[in-house]
Order: structure tokens, then C-alpha cells, then sequence
């Protein structure tokens, strides 16, 4: 052929799908991957041996405690916990009770927003097996969050938590579980924990050696991956927040835990109904301890140990849609 | 000039199109195969002889926990039929709740005796973060990972149906030697909820069994309607046509029924969203065949509960702080 610019743009261009179809049938056709798996294998091989490495290292037994760990001078953890009837409920309480099982030496103090004690709730505590003490207290209709409203708008739990260190103070109205708080002198420490979120076993025995107040990050809280106090020296320095920074104490319930002792001594410190938004913890730690007096727990504050889950709403379209019908589900059925 | 644009384009056109299907062959590369490569984990042979060495995975990582009946050397004075092992299949995904999701079935889980968890990440290699759990969670375990092919990510598509079925290969795989011992499988996603009682209900599985999953489908619970303690229909709020009208965390297969349904495995061609536990069902027994639990389906012992999305809105696009804490 002549070499015209017509026919060299032609050769090219069936070259071009000459190659284009050869690639095509290259697809789906097993090759020659051996050398890249091996490579892999002995990546994996590396990373194996440093797994057990660490594993080892884990095995190790950890560093005794300073104090002695005799299970009768354990001090006591008493967690309280708020819980109001909703679909989810019985799932919270059920996977936090498994948490909590995990734990040596603790106190469930679980207290309803009801007017009496519920069969669910009080079934759920007697089949856990845990140390619990049931309390109930109804909040005042004013308080109360309205039909759609965000959960921020208004302090939740205030009235559970403050009737659960009135318990504790000796206040009395157990209505199940262990009537009797703690004799005075008892070694403790008070944690609130929401039904919701999710705590892991170290976080436990991190709390338990507190003297006044001890503080560690939370994870997923505030709009940022974690939450938490700065420590320099072993001193709360500063708080790692983005939410309203100028809060006395930037953090969140799930973030802190007050030694009983302190609690007792100061008879007056309760939560706070009618502080602004996220000033709730402020409105208890201000009457107990100043920011520079806090323990930094969680190896100096840098190991997230609890994080503020929260579960979605369930959808129940088909079940409003049953109930106007009058084929709603069985209700001898507990959820 | 034109022209000569126009021609340097056609010339150019063919290449582009290789080039990118050559980007898109190396992508979609099937994942590395499941049936294992004769890969002898350095620490496998310490933890007792009588091992499987052909297993991908990390062997058990339990700190003395005893898998099984290999491992019982304590002070047993009769052994008792042993327990049948139940096997807990989770697949598992990277987002902010991962750990604290793993944290809380772990804490569960725990307290189950002879289960072991099988958690499959979807990922392209074992993430640190899942490595380090899983060596600290205390219970017997094994970790696997496979990578969704990003043409399956679209909402509306099932999800997890790799990490499942990887799941199932590697507990075929495992087992593929030895007379088979008992076994329950059920598959555990990782933000559902499950109540101890649930697991002893499932250990007497003798092939498949049911039982009501609270908080799922629109309505209050799920569950299959139990006659003389047979299966005779579905009390479902979706699609109640479908032969197992059942949510994943509402059944259990025993492991004799996966190892004897070698094919049986979780389908992408040809299933429609919420038909994978059907399909997946259907290949391995009939209605008639399924065991009602959990007090002839009447109780709720499984929640399908969803955490929601973590509001991160105030974390900075760059990394700030000092040190790289893991959440």
C-alpha cells in the first residue's frame, strides 16, 4: 500500500482494536498470580509473628495493682442508671447487663421514670443475676420531652440520677432489689451510666480506685471521635472539646466517676434540672471538685473505654398500621 | 487544524479505553481464594498438637480458653457429652462505631460457653484495630477478611453476603477432615442484640431452627406462627410471601446440615433485596423441617437493633492533635 497519512492512520487505528479485543479476552482469564500471593502470604506471615508477639506480650501477667486485690477490699462500683419505657428498652438493659456481669464488686442502681416499678424492668433485674437496687421516680410533666421533640431540648434523667445519690445518701424507696445503701465508710464509687452506651471491662476497674473525682475520654460524643480531658504531668490541664468549651466541666455523663465518699461529704451536690444545655455534669462536678483537682484515668487519658452509642428509633409503620386495625401484635409478648 | 485534532483524538481513543479497562481488570481482581494455602501460622503448633494446619485465619486467640474438646486438660472429673459449639458468624465493617459495636457482642459473648466467633471483616487485609480487639476480647475466635467488590455497595443490595459466605467456607474448610463434631451456626450482625437465654434455646438445634426477632420489619417482633410444634407460617409485617419470611438473626443451622449443603451458600445473581435469607434457606430445608424455639416462638430473645450514625461534625478535616488515638 502507499504509505499515505490515510493508511498509517488506519494501520494504527486497527492495530489499536486488534489490541482493545485482546484485553478484552484477557478478562476472566486466570493468570499467573503467584508471584504477588506469595509476596502477600509473606506479609501476612510478618504480621502474624507480630501478633503473637504481642500476644505474648499479653500473656505476661499485668503489673499488680498498688492496692491489694482481695476481693472482699475491693471497693464497690455502684452504677446508676436511668431507663424510661420505650421500644428499646429492654435490649439496652439486656446487652448493658451482660457488661456489667463482667464486673467484679458492682451495684446496679437502676432507676425507672415510672410510678411504680414495671414488670419488664423488674423481671430483666431478677434474671440478671447482678447486685442491683430498683428505684423508681415519675418526672414532672413539665420536664418531660414532648412528642417529637429532639432528645437535647430537654435534661433527661435528672430526677433518676438525684433519687439514686438520695439512695445512696440513705434516703430510702428502694422498691426492689437490695434496700439497705451502703454503711457509711464504705469504699465506693458512683458511675452514671446511660442504658444506651457502650462500656468495655477495663473501663470498670480504671474507675475503681478513685479518691475524688477521676476522668477519662468518651468516644463519639460532642460531634468529635472522642471527647476528653488534656493531661500534662499527669494533671488535667485542659479539656479536648469542641461543644461549648467554656462549660466549668466539658464533658460528658459517661465521662467521670465520683468516689462515694466525696459524694456523702457533700450532701448538697445533686444534678441540676434547670442548667442550660450540656451544662448538666457541670451543675453536679462544680459542687464536688475544681477542674485542676480531676484524675486523669485511661493511661493519662489517651485510651477510649466507653463510647456514647446511641440506638435508632425502631420504625413502626406496619405496627401503627396493625394497631388501626385492631390486629395489633400480641402485647402478652414482651419486646 | 481541526482535523488534525479530530484524528489525534480517534488515534488516542483506543489506548485511553485499554488503559482504563486494564485499571479496572487489576480492581476487580477476585478476591485471593478461600480454600486455603498450605500456611502454617508460626504460633499455631504451640497451642496443642492436634491442630488443622491447613486453615486461613488466625488460629483461636482465646488466652487459655479451651475450643472445643481438644483443649480439656483441667480438672474435669467425668467428661460429659461435650457441649455443641456454637459458631457465631459476624461480618463487620469499618465505620466510628466498629469498636464499640465488637466491644459490647463481645462483652456478650463472652459469657457464652463454647461459642466461637467467627468475625469477618470487609476489608481488603486484617485492620489493626480488629487484630488488637480480638486478641484482648478473651473468647475463641477467628479472624477473616473479604473485600465487597465496590459494584455491590449501592443501597438496596444485600449486604455482608462475602463475609457470610466466607464464613461458611472457612467453617466447611475446617471441617472438611474430621468426623464432624457437634455444632450450631447462626449469623450475628454486629449491632443486634441477643439475650443469654437465646443461646441455650439454639444448642439443641438439630438441623434449623426459629424463633421470634424483636424490633424488626416495622413491627414490634417478628415470628414464625407455631401449630404441634410445627412451623405453619409467618407472622411478618414485609413480604409475607416469601417462603422463610424470617429476619438473618432469626435462625440457627446446625453444622452437620451446612457440611452436608456443601453448594449452600448466600446468592448475589438473581436475589432481590430481602429475599438472602430465603434463598440462603431454601437450599437447605423445608418448612415443614424447621424447630420452633424459644417456647413455641413466643418470646423475644433477639433484638434487631440499629445504632445510629455518629455525628462527627465538629472533627477537623486534618488531623490535629498529638497523638493518633483510636476510637
Amino acid at each position: 500500500m502507499k504509505l499515505k497519512l490515510k493508511n498509517v492512520f488506519l494501520a494504527y487505528f486497527l492495530v489499536s482494536i486488534a489490541g482493545l479485543l485482546y484485553a478484552l479476552v484477557q478478562l476472566g482469564q486466570p493468570c499467573d498470580c503467584l508471584p504477588p500471593l506469595r509476596a502477600a502470604a509473606e506479609q501476612l506471615r510478618q504480621k502474624d509473628l507480630k501478633i503473637s508477639r504481642l500476644q505474648a506480650d499479653l500473656r505476661r501477667p499485668p503489673p499488680a495493682p498498688a492496692q491489694p486485690p482481695e476481693p472482699e477490699a475491693l471497693p464497690t462500683i455502684y452504677v446508676v442508671t436511668p431507663t424510661y419505657a420505650r421500644l428499646v428498652q429492654k435490649a439496652e438493659l439486656v446487652r448493658l447487663s451482660q457488661t456489667l456481669s463482667l464486673v467484679p464488686r458492682l451495684h446496679w442502681l437502676l432507676v425507672e421514670d415510672a410510678e411504680g416499678p414495671t414488670p419488664l424492668v423488674s423481671g430483666l433485674l431478677a434474671a440478671s443475676g447482678l447486685l442491683f437496687t430498683h428505684l423508681t421516680v415519675l418526672t414532672p410533666k413539665a420536664q418531660r420531652l414532648r412528642e417529637g421533640e429532639p432528645g437535647w431540648v430537654r435534661p433527661r434523667g435528672v430526677e433518676q440520677r438525684n433519687k439514686a445519690l438520695d439512695w445512696l445518701r440513705g434516703g430510702g424507696g428502694a422498691v426492689g432489689g437490695e434496700k439497705n445503701p451502703p454503711p457509711p465508710g464504705t469504699r465506693g464509687v458512683v458511675y452514671f451510666a446511660d442504658d444506651d452506651n457502650t462500656y468495655s471491662r477495663e473501663l470498670f476497674e480504671e474507675m475503681r480506685w478513685t479518691h475524688g473525682v477521676s476522668v477519662w475520654p468518651v468516644g463519639l460524643v460532642g460531634g468529635l471521635r472522642f471527647e476528653g480531658p488534656r493531661v500534662q504531668d499527669g494533671r488535667v490541664v485542659g479539656f479536648h472539646t469542641a461543644w461549648e468549651p467554656n462549660r466549668p466541666f466539658p464533658m460528658d455523663m459517661a465521662g467521670f466517676a465520683v468516689a462515694l465518699p466525696l459524694l456523702l461529704a457533700k450532701p448538697n451536690a445533686q444534678f441540676d434540672g434547670t442548667a442550660p444545655r450540656g451544662h448538666l455534669e457541670s451543675s453536679l462536678l462544680s459542687h464536688l471538685v475544681d477542674p485542676k483537682d480531676l484524675e486523669p484515668r485511661a493511661a493519662n487519658c489517651t485510651r477510649v473505654l466507653v463510647w456514647h452509642t446511641r440506638t435508632e428509633k425502631p420504625k413502626m409503620k406496619q405496627e401503627e398500621q396493625l394497631q388501626r386495625q385492631s390486629r395489633g401484635s400480641d402485647p402478652a409478648i414482651e419486646v | 487544524m481541526k482535523s488534525v485534532l479530530f484524528s489525534r483524538f480517534f488515534i488516542l481513543l483506543p489506548w485511553i479505553l485499554i488503559v482504563i479497562i486494564m485499571l479496572d481488570v487489576d480492581t476487580r481482581r477476585p478476591a485471593p481464594p478461600l480454600t486455603p494455602r498450605p500456611y502454617f501460622s508460626p504460633y499455631a503448633a504451640s497451642r496443642g498438637g492436634a491442630r488443622l494446619p491447613l486453615r486461613r485465619g488466625s488460629p483461636d486467640s482465646g488466652l487459655g480458653r479451651g475450643t472445643e474438646k481438644r483443649n480439656e486438660s483441667g480438672p474435669q472429673p467425668q467428661p460429659e457429652p461435650p457441649l455443641p459449639t456454637i459458631y457465631a458468624i459476624t461480618p463487620t465493617y469499618s465505620r466510628p462505631v466498629q469498636k464499640a459495636e465488637l466491644t459490647r457482642l463481645a462483652n456478650t459473648f463472652r459469657q457464652v460457653a463454647q461459642l466461637h466467633w467467627i468475625l469477618v471483616e470487609d476489608a481488603a487485609s486484617r485492620s489493626e484495630l480488629v487484630s488488637s480487639f480480638l486478641a484482648r476480647a478473651g473468647l475463641p475466635s477467628t479472624h477473616l477478611h473479604v473485600p465487597t467488590p465496590r459494584r455491590y455497595k449501592r443501597p438496596g443490595l444485600p449486604r455482608a453476603t462475602e463475609q457470610r459466605n466466607a464464613g461458611l467456607a472457612w467453617l466447611r474448610q475446617r471441617h472438611q477432615h474430621q468426623r464432624a463434631q457437634p455444632g450450631v451456626l447462626f449469623f450475628a450482625d454486629d449491632d443486634n442484640t441477643y439475650s443469654l437465654e437465646l443461646f441455650q434455646e439454639m444448642r439443641t438445634t438439630r438441623k434449623v431452627s426459629v424463633w421470634p426477632v424483636g424490633l424488626v420489619g416495622g413491627r414490634r417482633y417478628e415470628r414464625p406462627l407455631v401449630e404441634n410444634g410445627k412451623v405453619v407460617g409467618w407472622y411478618t409485617g414485609w413480604r409475607a410471601d416469601r417462603p422463610f419470611a424470617i429476619d438473618m438473626a432469626g435462625f440457627a443451622v446446625s453444622l452437620q446440615v451446612i457440611l452436608s449443603n456443601p453448594k449452600a451458600v448466600f446468592k448475589r445473581h438473581g436475589s432481590q433485596p430481602g429475599m438472602q435469607e430465603s434463598d440462603f434457606l431454601k437450599q437447605i430445608t423445608t418448612v415443614e423441617e424447621l424447630e420452633p424455639k424459644a417456647n413455641n416462638c413466643t418470646k423475644v430473645l433477639v433484638w434487631h437493633t440499629r445504632t445510629e450514625k455518629v455525628n462527627l461534625a465538629n472533627e477537623p478535616k486534618y488531623h490535629l492533635d498529638t497523638v493518633k488515638i483510636e476510637v
